[in-house]
């Protein structure tokens, strides 16, 4: 576990907003005023639904878009708002896998080109031969074997395809990595080889993980610390154990419960959320944004929106009602589930 | 006949550009009034093929040997007419995408109504009422029967998928519930279709990956590998001591929400290509209990227990 | 792709072969003519005037088509003239597609304002009618083939510069262009080796379909005059002169005439064909 007091923080995003002009007076707002720090060395895990703005936060500090409002800072350094050359030495530090192992690689170029060419963009092994040396030791950090190099992606299966993905991102000597939903296309088998290659790789070279999932499950098992997103906040963020085993806002609760489970030991209860997702448009800064569908809300809900606080050490949860959500979960439309 | 469903001996090939492809090669099941069957695999098991053929909605360059018999009777061999008139009648099939699987150009109450139409002879009067009726079995507002399929959210579509499959009460249900929808209106959808189950005892094959929605909705399993069954038996028996090992890796790979686990098993090699089949047992290449039998010859289904089924020459094999 | 999946759907595919051959043998006769052919299709020769079509009595020394009204040979005229248009329309596509590349990757890739003037700058192209143009062109700055040239490529360059666009702005939301962004590859870079190579497919098929049309614009232009001139031969302006000898040698906008239209059906062939082949939702 990090010892947060001792480290500061590798990449940190002060209220970092994102918001979309759709038409005339409607933005989507993506994301909403996050914070959050990211140490080095470890895997934070940024869980939602579609719509979240998980994926948009991704994409935001690694500058594929550009915020809002809000700063990001890597090892205490801005890197927002300037431009390629006065962030040198800093952006290539910061990788990104992509979910959809199709797109993430261009379909007219060999695996060896797609390799490449991160050296030929920034200039580092000057002849042919320096650069094959580089190519060859990356394939052997992630286990590729080398005859795949002629090959074009169509050729490989969707597990390649993102194993060459991920040799891509290490090209640079990176040291963080954004993993956008790496394993989230690839079937069951596939996923557990990525997720274990993940964390070795990790450990091996000291990285330090965004990841960002819809899947509770593999959250889980890869990340130290997690952070919940709704509707473009994050309601609750804490390390991994104390996620599962002291789940506190009503959002994460109903989360948790919903995913299917093989267990056939108790009859867990599942809360089953009415209504559907509402929209990000112009959403009414002035109340909660789950308390339509929560099961707890109140008149001060409609009210206000309830701050991210820590209610207790390393544990913020974004709710007037948080300590007591686990009392009133009895109060909830349940359905037990019997087998 | 007792079965409801009963598929022998199911052969499915397709013939590509590039090569032949094996999709089904010696598929055998049965499928009881009432019974909710789960059925497991990766991609390129065979599982949304196996569906097709139930409803011989194969495409055109697939070429089949066996038998699918639905009641008694050969669904190959049933005529245009009666196949239609099973389809979306006796039985219906819920499809992977809620977006696509709606036209956009007709209202969700149309739809549904159209269903009801054609094969209950309604008019159009009644077929309306009755999509109303419905769609709020389904959780979904009456008044949204003039929705057009864009006005709705992906998991009330998902819902109009139900409604209309379910509209004709059929006596079987196929469906490959999405995987593009959240996990909380996925909650919402396996609980509506638990209660609809219930209600009127529709047998069910449910379709997917994902081991943990086959839990909580199916009272049997059959894991599928390169178009085979090579476990199948109660969902308790099979998940809680699988046998096969392809079984056990699938179990050992999936990152539990419940336990700890400290690694992932990932299963070696790649999964079986239906073009390019291994001899004897398809699962043979990636397993560590392989030895010179299974090289050569494919093992049969046996019966460990009652419950539990399994193809697998560890597990004893040859005729039983 | 696979370059044996894409051989053996070319194989296969019939338009594509018939189209191909056609075309491929309509270009080596037209541009090895001067080789075999044994009359000036330039000099006028009046003892030969408006004889009938030999076919192959005296083989390749006698008029195989006959002769026009100043008495050349028409298969020498056809075959110089089908090199004069070939070539014009090469020049005028090889050209388009330059133009309407290099400005479609730009406004595709880039987008915002400069996407909304090249856009604007197509809509401008796309309403002055080539006739018009033609007539404007050739009758300030003269009837050379330069200008011909250059009044085909105004009227045609929009839509490669159209098809471009769309092909990139479709690519550039692909992740491996985001993939090059992250790892510091400038816009240049990025357009040249990441965005190009995935929009040739949709080059070379409309290239191929507009031969055909651009050799039949050549041909109405010269036909009204204001293309190739005479005596230089093009298919056009031999239909336009043959025009008054219809009736009585119909052989003299016969003969230009079926030329025409095998060689615009070949490349037209040519074009389908490859859409087929290079077209990824087709059933195999």
């Amino acid at each position: 576990m990090i010892k947060k007091s001792e480290k500061e923080p590798l990449i940190e995003i002060k209220n970092l907003k994102k918001h979309f002009d759709i038409k005339r007076k409607e933005k989507l707002h993506a994301v909403d005023d996050i914070s959050l720090q990211i140490y080095p060395g470890e895997t934070l895990g940024l869980v939602g639904e579609s719509g979240c703005g998980k994926s948009t936060i991704g994409n935001l500090i690694m500058r594929l878009l550009e915020p809002t409002s809000g700063e990001i800072l890597y090892q205490g350094k801005n890197i927002n708002g300037k431009s390629g050359k006065e962030n040198r030495g800093i952006t290539e530090k910061m990788q990104i896998i992509f979910q959809d192992p199709y797109s993430s690689l261009n379909p007219k170029k060999t695996v060896r080109n797609i390799l490449e060419e991160p050296f030929l963009v920034q200039h580092i092994g000057k002849t042919k031969k320096e650069r094959i040396f580089l190519i060859d030791e990356l394939c052997e950090k992630v286990d590729l074997n080398k005859d795949l190099l002629d090959y074009y992606p169509h050729e490989l299966d969707g597990g390649m395809r993102q194993v060459v993905g991920i040799a891509r991102a290490l090209s640079l000597s990176a040291e963080f990595i954004v993993c956008d939903e790496p394993v989230s296309s690839l079937d069951v088998s596939v996923q557990a080889k990525i997720i274990n290659m993940l964390m070795d790789l990790q450990k091996q070279f000291g990285l330090t993980y965004l990841f960002i999932s819809h899947d509770l499950s593999v959250v889980k098992h890869i990340s130290d610390r997690i952070a919940v997103m709704y509707l473009g906040q994050i309601v609750e963020m804490s390390d991994t154990e104390t996620m599962f085993e002291n789940t506190l806002h009503p959002y994460s609760i109903a989360l948790l419960s919903a995913v299917p489970k093989i267990d056939f030991s108790n009859d867990s209860e599942r809360i089953v959320l009415k209504g559907d997702v509402p929209s990000p448009v112009n959403p009414n800064m002035n109340k909660c944004r789950f308390a339509k569908r929560c099961w707890m809300a109140q008149e001060c809900c409609t009210q206000a929106c309830p701050p991210l606080v820590e209610v207790e050490p390393g544990h913020k949860v974004a709710c007037f009602f948080a300590k007591e959500s686990r009392e009133r979960m009895k109060d909830t439309q349940k359905v037990t589930k019997k087998l | 006949m007792d079965h409801l469903l009963q598929i022998q001996d199911l052969c499915v090939e397709f013939k590509t550009e590039r090569a032949v492809s094996k999709a089904l090669n010696g598929v055998n099941l049965t499928v009881d009034k009432g019974e909710s069957l789960g059925l497991v695999g990766e991609s390129g098991a065979g599982k949304t093929t196996t569906a097709l053929a139930s409803l011989n909605l194969l495409s055109k360059n697939a070429s089949h040997k066996g038998d699918i018999r639905f009641q008694g009777k050969s669904v190959f061999q049933m005529k245009d007419k009666e196949l239609l008139d099973i389809r979306g009648d006796k039985i219906s099939m819920i499809f992977q995408n809620p977006l696509t699987a709606l036209n956009p150009v007709f209202t969700v109450g149309e739809q549904i109504a159209m269903v009801l139409r054609v094969h209950r002879g309604m008019n159009k009067k009644d077929a309306r009422k009755q999509a109303g009726e419905l769609l709020e079995m389904v959780g979904i507002p009456r008044n949204r029967v003039h929705d057009f399929p864009n006005q709705l959210s992906g998991g009330m579509r998902q819902r109009v998928g139900i409604a209309s499959s379910l509209a004709c009460n059929p006596e079987l249900l196929i469906a490959e519930p999405t995987t593009a929808l959240d996990v909380t209106i996925q909650a919402q959808i396996l609980e509506l279709m638990k209660n609809l189950q219930e209600q009127y005892n529709t047998s069910l094959i449910m379709i997917t990956h994902n081991l943990g929605i086959i839990a909580e909705l199916c009272h049997k399993v059959a894991v599928m590998y390169a178009g085979r069954i090579i476990e199948y038996g109660t969902v308790r028996e099979v998940f809680s001591t699988p046998l096969h090992p392809y079984t056990r890796g699938l179990l050992g790979a999936l990152p539990s929400l419940d336990e700890d686990k400290k690694r992932l098993t990932a299963i070696p090699g790649n999964v079986a290509d239906p073009r390019k089949l291994p001899t004897g047992c398809r699962f043979h290449p990636r397993c560590d209990l392989q030895d010179n039998k299974c090289a050569d010859k494919c093992p049969e289904m046996i019966c460990i227990t009652e419950d539990h089924y399994v193809e697998c020459w560890y597990h004893g094999g040859g005729n039983d | 792709m696979d370059k044996k999946v894409l051989l053996k759907r070319m194989k296969g595919n019939p338009f594509f072969v018939i189209g191909a051959i056609l075309a491929l043998v309509i270009l080596i006769v037209c541009f090895c003519s001067p080789l075999f052919i044994r009359f000036n299709p330039i000099v006028n020769s009046t003892a030969e005037k408006l004889h009938s079509p030999e076919g192959l009595k005296n083989g390749l020394s006698g008029h195989i088509f006959g002769t026009d009204q100043l008495g050349r040979d028409v298969l020498s005229r056809l075959l110089i003239g089908g090199r004069f248009s070939l070539l014009i329309a090469f020049i005028v596509v090889i050209l388009q597609t330059l133009i309407g590349t290099i400005l479609g990757i730009i406004a595709g890739y880039i987008g915002g304002i400069v996407d909304s003037v090249i856009m604007r700058l197509c809509d401008v192209f796309l309403a002055i009618p080539n006739l018009i143009l033609a007539i404007a062109i050739m009758s300030v700055l003269g009837s050379s083939p330069k200008n011909l040239v250059i009044v085909l490529v105004v009227s045609g360059w929009v839509s490669y510069c159209k098809v471009t666009r769309n092909s990139v702005r479709v690519v550039k939301n692909q992740d491996f262009v985001h993939a090059s962004q992250v790892m510091g590859a400038g816009k240049m870079h990025i357009m040249m080796t990441q965005i190009f190579p995935n929009v040739t497919t949709n080059l070379i098929i409309l290239a191929s379909q507009e031969i055909g049309n651009t050799i039949l614009i050549e041909a109405a232009l010269s036909f009204l005059s204001l293309g190739i001139q005479p005596p230089t031969p093009s298919w056009g302006n031999m239909i336009s002169t043959g025009r008054t000898y219809l009736m009585v040698r119909p052989w003299l906008v016969l003969v230009p005439g079926i030329a025409l239209m095998l060689t615009v059906l070949a490349f037209n062939f040519l074009g389908d064909g490859l859409r087929d082949v290079f077209d990824p939702k087709r059933v195999s």
